[in-house]
């Protein structure tokens, strides 16, 4: 039997392509920045550093083995596969399909369930979009993501395919994040593309927990979910956190969390705190 | 926010990002320095920039 490592090198030729496609970000993530320093497009460099910042914590917290979890939460579910999809012409793009599959229902429990949201909402908490807003990714992200991957191994796809595929589905998502390009006509509707993520990012109430696909909008459409661009849009989150710093960016909604679950009587309301919908809480209060 | 109206010109700058390793080769030393000329495929990516209406950031 091959090791992860041997599995892994036999895919050389598409982490090659993987590299090559981040050098070509990272030109765009220079260019962007040169662009927006030469003419003076942003409000200010405090949040582009804080993304920066995050990621490069982010960078040593792989050194140290967080990314690691991500392949050993798969490997111990991989004897328990139901079935053995054989690699035939069509095993790729079924693996990339149901790996965006995984990433889209990934990515709404992200929104939808506070507890999840607290995470998740580093990546979301900025006024500013911008090339950098895809490197602000929490630094607890990978202790519990690849939970989301299990259904995929289960089912019979192998642990090292479907951490590519996953990985494509994330490092697609990289040069979205931008006002740099507009909109891209029937693409929009198709793909992730910058306009479809831009209503993502959006913070008023039509564009509020929609367009979550990873590389597809298919299942946007799909899952009901689906949303064009506005003419006007708002980044960010409804009660911004009005700070740039990286460590209250990283754990303000955890705090948050904690005092409602002190402060709440009940152990229904405590739950409600922990997993219901973000903002579920104040409705509750204020309805009553 | 107004899209370009040459915006589908823009994917030609692809042919850079498949032309990427050759630019990498050149600039490391290991491929002829010509090869940087592949640089400019980039430029077609401009294409993308929409026009933004007064006002808007």
């Amino acid at each position: 039997m091959e090791t992860l490592e041997e599995q892994f090198l036999a895919y050389q030729a598409v982490l090659d392509w993987m590299d090559i496609f981040a050098i070509a970000f990272a030109i765009f993530f220079i260019g962007d920045c040169l662009f927006d320093f030469c003419f003076k497009r942003r409000p200010g460099w405090k949040e582009t550093f804080a993304n920066g910042f995050i990621f490069l914590v982010n960078a040593g917290l792989d050194v140290l083995g967080f990314g690691l979890l991500f392949i050993l939460g798969l490997v111990i579910f991989e004897p328990l596969a139901v079935f053995d999809i054989p690699k035939s012409w069509w095993y790729w793009p079924l693996t990339l399909l149901a790996a965006d599959l995984s990433y889209y229902w990934m990515h709404r429990l992200e929104h939808e369930i506070r507890l999840f949201w607290a995470v998740h909402v580093v990546h979301h908490s900025s006024p500013e979009f911008n090339t950098s807003t895809a490197f602000r990714l929490s630094w607890v992200e990978s202790l519990y993501e690849w939970i989301f991957l299990v259904p995929m191994i289960l089912l019979g796809f192998g642990v090292v395919e479907t951490l590519i595929a996953i990985l494509i589905v994330i490092q697609y998502q990289s040069w979205i994040h931008t006002e740099k390009i507009g909109r891209l006509g029937f693409l929009d509707k198709i793909f992730n593309t910058p306009s479809a993520h831009r209503v993502h990012h959006g913070s008023t109430p039509d564009c509020i927990d929609k367009n979550y696909g990873g590389i597809l909008m298919l299942w946007d459409h799909l899952f009901g979910t689906y949303q064009s661009e506005p003419e006007k849009n708002i980044y960010g989150i409804t009660t911004p956190l009005g700070t740039s710093n990286p460590f209250t960016i990283n754990f303000a909604e955890f705090g948050a969390i904690g005092r409602d679950v002190i402060r709440l009587k009940g152990m229904k309301n405590k739950l409600l705190a922990l997993f219901g919908r973000p903002g579920a809480t104040e409705q509750k209060e204020n309805s009553q | 926010m107004r899209t370009q109206k040459g915006w589908i010109l823009g994917f030609l700058g692809l042919i850079g990002v498949v032309k990427l390793p050759d630019i990498m080769y050149a600039v490391t030393g290991f491929g002829p320095w010509t090869d940087l000329v592949h640089l400019l495929w980039f430029l077609w990516f401009l294409n993308f920039i929409p026009d933004f209406d007064q006002g808007e950031a």
